[in-house]
């Protein structure tokens, strides 16, 4: 990797990064807030029980039963929270095409600067932004349960886990964001490949619990490994499983670097 | 003392795009100190053979060594700076940011450009401390172009590769790059430049690379070029001009009214120049040959 490189590209996504950051900090501290309102009045399972039967199946498809940690839990998985995250990561890790469709990539690597290194440095920026991100969602979530008292003890080491399946999905997240870059001359089609492949498996993963066809498919989906099992309160009694993700992220960083190493620019 | 390498060198360089041949087997060696001109229409091969040169893209069949490593090697490349045709800078720094980017891509362990060596850079070419300050996206395509070179500069590089350098520059900048280049290939620097303005190779280079539908066309020195090319001498004689002696001294007679002629010339001038001094001169012009012609004759021979 190359320090100028990465100050670089620091300096291009740190506003948006932080402006992300701070805004998970806040929704985690909320979700401990609401959680609290929610359950001095007509509790938490009374207000699933309220919504019609549809939005019960899919939300219960997200909190089987209603939980102060399962809903904890979903502070990770709230629609808002991956949108935002997610979009993060494509804008970050779609970087080699967005140098290669405005021309910059060839001044820089006709400089004594490997193109592993090149790569390694969107990388290591990519990797640290995944880790801020799933950092501040934790440290939001435990500001906030310090600061109301949860109706129930909340268990913190489920907590550092939940965050770190969300980590693992931002990570597998960037390895086909990755890959998708190296291989695209423009970030506009980078951007439009990934979109193409998160969409539906989102879609797939989401809906999957209402529906058998999209339910048999749904280990095609990254989203179906980055689910935080908190207190056990998942609704197909399958937590995710993050070193899925973690061996995704080896295997499609591995393979953009082999591309990016051997391709035309 | 171990022989100095060579800066560039291809072999059998040959680069396909799908089916359409972007360089065949070109066969090149670039001497230390040479400013070679790389030349040719649009299509030719110029921009393929850079980007060859700068493992930018890989050939199909041949190799290329910079100062006889292979061109993969951030070794060969850290001695190479470069100025692209179509110069992209990165428009959300500014033109002092951009430069120490470009700065900071070399390989671990190496010290960072002397910062007076940019500074000169910045005056001969008049950047101002004001202009390194502003954001890329409000300079001038000018003052980028100025950035540009100064980044491909600023190392000190043993190996300027250079495409249209003087894209967007008035005469006066256009004549500090020009004084640069020499300078370079005084100190024993190497000058690969490619550019359409055959009047900028003709002051720059000592020798001249054609390309044409991805072949190698001529490689010929400049002073070769001159040499091989027909001139033409206008004479104006006191009495009637001496047709017969003039023809005889192996010139071919384009105009003749009385006195005046209008000779064109392809070989030795000595018989000429006799035949001058026995007859009263009242005016002569010999131009220097025209480097435009050359190229056109060039351009339109059969590739080797």
């Amino acid at each position: 990797m190359n320090a100028a490189l990465i100050r670089r590209q620091l300096r291009h996504v740190a506003p948006v990064t932080a402006a992300i950051a701070l805004g998970l900090l806040a929704f985690e501290i909320l979700i401990a807030h609401i959680i609290v309102a929610f359950d001095e009045g007509p509790g938490l399972q009374g207000v699933l029980d309220m919504l019609p039967e549809f939005l019960r199946d899919f939300a219960g498809g997200q909190i089987a039963n209603v939980s102060v940690p399962g809903l904890l839990a979903f502070g990770f998985q709230h629609p808002g929270v991956l949108f935002l995250s997610v979009a993060w990561v494509v804008f970050a890790a779609s970087g080699p095409a967005g140098d290669r469709d405005e021309g910059t990539l060839d001044l820089f690597l006709a400089r004594p600067v490997t193109r592993g290194r090149y790569l390694a440095s969107t990388l290591v920026l990519v990797v640290g932004g995944c880790l801020l991100l799933a950092g501040m969602a934790l440290v939001g979530l435990l500001v906030g349960t310090s600061m109301v008292e949860m109706p129930e003890p909340v268990d913190q080491a489920g907590l550092v886990d939940a965050a770190l399946s969300f980590g693992a999905l931002l990570l597998g997240v960037t390895g086909i964001v990755l890959l998708l870059a190296v291989t695209s001359r423009r970030r506009g089609t980078a951007v439009a490949r990934a979109a193409a492949v998160l969409v539906p498996t989102f879609l797939i993963e989401s809906f999957a619990p209402m529906s058998a066809p999209l339910s048999s498919i749904r280990w095609i989906s990254p989203f179906h490994y980055g689910r935080p099992a908190l207190g056990g309160v998942l609704v197909t009694g399958e937590p995710g499983s993050p070193w899925v993700l973690v061996a995704l992220f080896a295997t499609t960083t591995a393979a953009a670097f082999w591309a990016f190493r051997r391709r035309d620019l | 003392m171990s022989p100095v390498p060579t800066p560039v060198q291809t072999r059998d360089l040959t680069k396909h795009y799908g089916e359409t041949v972007g360089l065949d087997g070109l066969d090149l060696v670039v001497e230390q100190g040479e400013v070679l001109g790389l030349l040719g229409p649009n299509g030719a091969g110029k921009t393929t053979t850079i980007r060859l040169v700068l493992d930018l893209i890989r050939p199909t069949r041949g190799e290329v060594l910079l100062f006889g490593l292979p061109v993969g090697d951030p070794a060969a490349r850290a001695r190479v700076g470069y100025l692209p045709g179509e110069l992209s800078l990165d428009e959300r720094l500014s033109g002092r940011g951009m430069l120490d980017l470009m700065d900071g891509l070399r390989a671990p362990g190496t010290p960072p450009a002397d910062s007076r060596r940019r500074a000169e850079l910045c005056e001969r070419l008049g950047l101002t401390a004001a202009d390194l300050a502003r954001r890329l996206r409000d300079d001038s395509r000018g003052t980028k172009q100025k950035i540009g070179l100064i980044a491909a500069w600023q190392h000190d590089p043993d190996l300027l590769i250079l495409d249209e350098p003087t894209t967007g520059l008035d005469p006066l900048v256009r004549e500090a790059i020009f004084e640069l280049m020499h300078e370079a290939c005084a100190a024993g620097r190497t000058i690969f430049h490619s550019s359409h303005v055959l009047s900028e190779v003709d002051r720059t280079c000592t020798r001249v690379v054609v390309l044409r539908d991805g072949r190698l066309v001529t490689s010929r020195s400049i002073d070769d070029l001159r040499a091989g090319l027909a001139r033409t001498m206008a004479v104006r004689f006191r009495d009637d001009a001496p047709i017969e002696a003039l023809v005889a001294a192996g010139t071919e007679l384009i105009e003749h009214d009385g006195a005046r002629v209008v000779l064109r010339i392809t070989g030795e001038l000595d018989a000429l120049l006799g035949v001058l001094a026995l007859h009263p001169v009242e005016h002569l012009a010999f131009p220097e040959p025209d480097l435009e012609d050359a190229f056109a004759e060039i351009y339109g021979a059969p590739s080797a």
